[in-house]
């Protein structure tokens, strides 16, 4: 029995123990923050950073919070610490180069929203940085102190646009830091010299001094983090279709190789893309390229002629020595020639290509970059021009081009003693993009 | 408590082992982006961009890093001109068989080292510091890939002499392989050749008239007349005008016709023609016009005239611009000319031998 009873009175002792030290655990943070005891904890505190990169100078820090208690506030101080957000708590390392920068710091954006939602009716505008301020602690205080009611948002941002007016942030990237806000009705100088977060350096703001009228406080956890670098390669591009189409449908639906110029005689000029008696099929090419320096169109081709037909000399109609006996059609040779001629006369035996109708086909981010060179040009004038066996630019751009067409025509009359047979010639065409 | 240490754990060793399965990659893609250059003013100029047809390849950059160089690769892809993308060789290319590296500027000595393949060609050279500066470099005979569309080459510079190693600089080129334009027409037979009595330009359409009256003809005097005739071809051996016809008759009255060139003579009963210009009497012209024709022999005698049936009075041997002909006709009877309505049709005719 007795027995018994020693081992309810061990279990109660035991349980009376349990009980205690709950009480104590409850009661020995408020007991900690005994510096605090009159202060509120503001709520809805936040500080938003303009970059979180660690080390990060000149970096504006947006505060703002919610009033806790209806009075004169006249000071505000911010501590940062490395390792606690929690106001009163004496671990508060400072090692990580966190600088308020005091010498250069700006104020700005000082406003607030009162606690019936005037926005801009609230907080103080005259929030000065006090000399009291150091690397880890900013002191700030107020010639006009406000009055504020519980409810009111305080608002305003450390740091300013310019150059080297903001915050230093602390080393370690992806590490947490903390601020601790305290509001106090006015601000007694209060050098630290024996406060729990004195640093030892004499000089220090001694925030959690009981001296000092604490109206509200609250901590902050922010972090610093790092950059994210992404990378992406956009490869070279160039397509280039050529193909033939009727002249009347923009180079929509290329198809086909050839262009028929029908039958020639010295009453006209045949053009591909109106006389021609067999079709109107014009030549048509497509281009689209991300080369920043353009893109280059060339030709290559023989004179027209039939078979396999030895020109007599040259072909240059322009230079008048010209056959009209052979079996080579004679060329505008405005392109080669460098000057522009009156172009083809019908009867006088002669040949050329030209560019027209420089459009796009459909899609988005359409670019309107590709030009003619004068000397095929035919929608300025009627210009035709042909150079044989040499890789000859005729269309170009200078910068991007997107799904832009051309529409390639050829014109050809005879002379009457323009010797019969089928004329003909390939041209093969070169885009040249530069990236 | 320990449910919840588990569950906290099994989160941070996915997100380790996710973010771990993202970064593997992406170091794998970029090993050297982040180190190599870009090669600028890229370009690959093609001499010809049929499909599998023979092309001389030029390539142009500008050097970037000053590095030492020892080798370049130059390969051509039908996938990407990316060097993270892997590298399909275009079909119906193969630089080992005819191609060669033919010419080179800016950064020099450099010759095809065996490693090259099919697509893709090494060049190597004693390592040596590169100056930045254009450079170009000329491959011919490079068969060019079979079928059309777009193709990439992908290049890059090396410090090993192999094209092995570390890329030091890199660039990337689209091309295009195209279909050809066939451009044709078709030039037919062409014989121009009209008559009239005038002709005032060098257009057929301008020609009017068909007859000629003499009047009354005289024993003192000579009754004369004009025609006309526009002649060309395209026939590469020219044309032959044929004159066919009778003399002038009435009934079975005949003026005679001049066998051959003769003067005219009044009192003789003669009739002829021929294409000049002549003084007695006064009549006719020249031939005119760019054309090679001309009047035959016999009927291109200032003031002698003929008249033969069948005569070929203008020719040209090879093709010809236009030519103007005006045929002049001279009558003149003797005392004992019976009188009469006389009469004659002629008819000329073209022949163009193409």
């Amino acid at each position: 029995m007795s027995y018994q009873f020693a081992a309810l009175q061990k279990r109660a002792l035991l349980v009376w123990i349990a009980v205690a030290s709950l009480l104590l655990a409850t009661v020995l943070p408020l007991l900690a923050s005994s510096n605090t005891a009159n202060a509120a904890q503001i709520t809805s505190r936040a500080v938003h950073i303009s970059d979180s990169v660690a080390g990060a100078t000149d970096v504006e820090y947006e505060v703002e919070f919610v009033v806790a208690t209806t009075g004169v506030v006249g000071a505000l101080a911010i501590q940062y610490c490395d390792d606690s957000p929690i106001v009163g708590d004496s671990t508060c390392a400072d090692a990580r180069s966190f600088d308020w920068a005091e010498g250069t710091l700006v104020l700005s954006n000082q406003n607030g929203t009162n606690s019936t939602g005037t926005v801009g009716d609230a907080g103080v505008t005259d929030w000065v940085v006090d000399d009291s301020t150091d690397t880890n602690g900013l002191v700030l205080t107020s010639a006009t102190a406000a009055s504020l009611t519980a409810g009111d948002i305080v608002t305003f941002t450390i740091g300013g646009a310019g150059v080297a007016d903001g915050v230093t942030n602390p080393t370690g990237s992806n590490t947490a830091f903390y601020l601790r806000t305290h509001t106090y009705t006015a601000l007694t100088s209060v050098p630290c010299t024996t406060g729990a977060t004195c640093d030892g350096a004499g000089t220090d703001f001694d925030f959690d001094n009981a001296s000092l009228n604490n109206v509200d406080d609250g901590g902050v956890a922010l972090s610093t983090a790092s950059q994210l670098t992404i990378n992406a390669r956009v490869q070279e591009v160039l397509t280039f279709t050529v193909g033939t189409d009727a002249a009347a449908d923009d180079c929509a639906a290329l198809a086909g190789d050839t262009i028929d110029l029908g039958v020639l005689d010295t009453a006209g000029i045949n053009r591909a893309s109106t006389d021609p008696s067999t079709d109107t099929n014009v030549g048509c090419g497509e281009v689209t390229t991300n080369a920043a320096n353009g893109v280059q169109i060339f030709y290559v081709g023989d004179d027209m002629k039939v078979g396999a037909a030895v020109c007599s000399g040259s072909t240059d109609d322009d230079g008048g020595a010209a056959s009209d006996v052979d079996q080579c059609l004679n060329r505008d040779a405005d392109a080669d020639a460098g000057t522009l001629t009156t172009g083809i006369s019908a009867g006088d035996e002669m040949w050329g290509i030209g560019v027209s109708n420089l459009g796009s086909n459909a899609g988005s981010n359409i670019t309107s970059n590709l030009s003619t060179v004068a000397a095929y040009d035919i929608d300025t004038a009627p210009e035709y021009s042909f150079v044989p066996n040499s890789a000859t630019e005729f269309v170009n751009s200078t910068t991007v081009v997107n799904t832009e067409t051309f529409e390639l025509d050829a014109a050809a009359t005879a002379s009457i003693t323009t010797p019969t047979g089928l004329y003909s010639t390939t041209l093969t065409f070169i885009a040249t993009a530069t990236f | 408590m320990v449910d919840a240490m588990r569950n906290l754990a099994y989160r941070l060793t996915t997100t380790l082992v996710v973010s771990l399965l993202i970064a593997t990659p992406l170091q794998v893609l970029w090993p050297q982006s982040a180190e190599a250059a870009d090669f600028t003013s890229r370009r690959l100029d093609l001499s010809d961009t049929r499909a599998a047809t023979p092309s001389d390849h030029t390539l142009s950059f500008n050097w970037i890093s000053a590095l030492p160089v020892g080798s370049m690769t130059i390969e051509y892809c039908s996938t990407s001109p990316l060097f993270v993308v892997a590298c399909v060789p275009p079909i119906g290319m193969d630089l080992t068989s005819g191609a060669a590296f033919s010419s080179e500027s800016g950064e020099t000595g450099f010759s095809v080292h065996p490693s090259t393949t099919a697509n893709m060609w090494v060049l190597t050279r004693p390592a040596a510091a590169v100056t930045p500066q254009p450079g170009s470099y000329l491959f011919t005979n490079v068969d060019n890939p079979t079928t059309e569309g777009s193709y990439y080459v992908r290049f890059a510079s090396y410090a090993s002499t192999d094209g092995t190693g570390s890329r030091i600089d890199e660039g990337g080129i689209a091309f295009s392989i195209n279909t050809p334009l066939d451009i044709g027409a078709f030039v037919p037979p062409v014989l121009l050749f009209c008559l009239g009595t005038s002709i005032p330009t060098n257009s057929c359409s301008s020609a009017v008239g068909s007859s000629i009256d003499f009047g009354e003809f005289s024993t003192s005097s000579t009754a004369q007349g004009t025609t006309q005739m526009l002649a060309a071809t395209n026939g590469v051996g020219g044309y032959n005008i044929t004159l066919t016809g009778t003399t002038m008759t009435s009934g079975n009255n005949v003026i005679p016709g001049l066998a051959s060139p003769t003067t005219s003579q009044q009192g003789v009963s003669q009739f002829g023609t021929n294409l000049v210009d002549n003084s007695v009497p006064n009549i006719g012209a020249n031939s005119s016009g760019s054309g090679s024709g001309s009047p035959t022999a016999d009927y291109n005698n200032v003031n002698q005239f003929k008249f033969v049936d069948g005569d070929i009075v203008a020719s040209s041997p090879i093709s010809t611009d236009i030519n103007r002909y005006t045929s002049s006709y001279i009558v003149n009877i003797s005392e004992d000319q019976n009188p009469g309505v006389y009469a004659t049709t002629l008819t000329y005719v073209a022949f163009a031998n193409f």
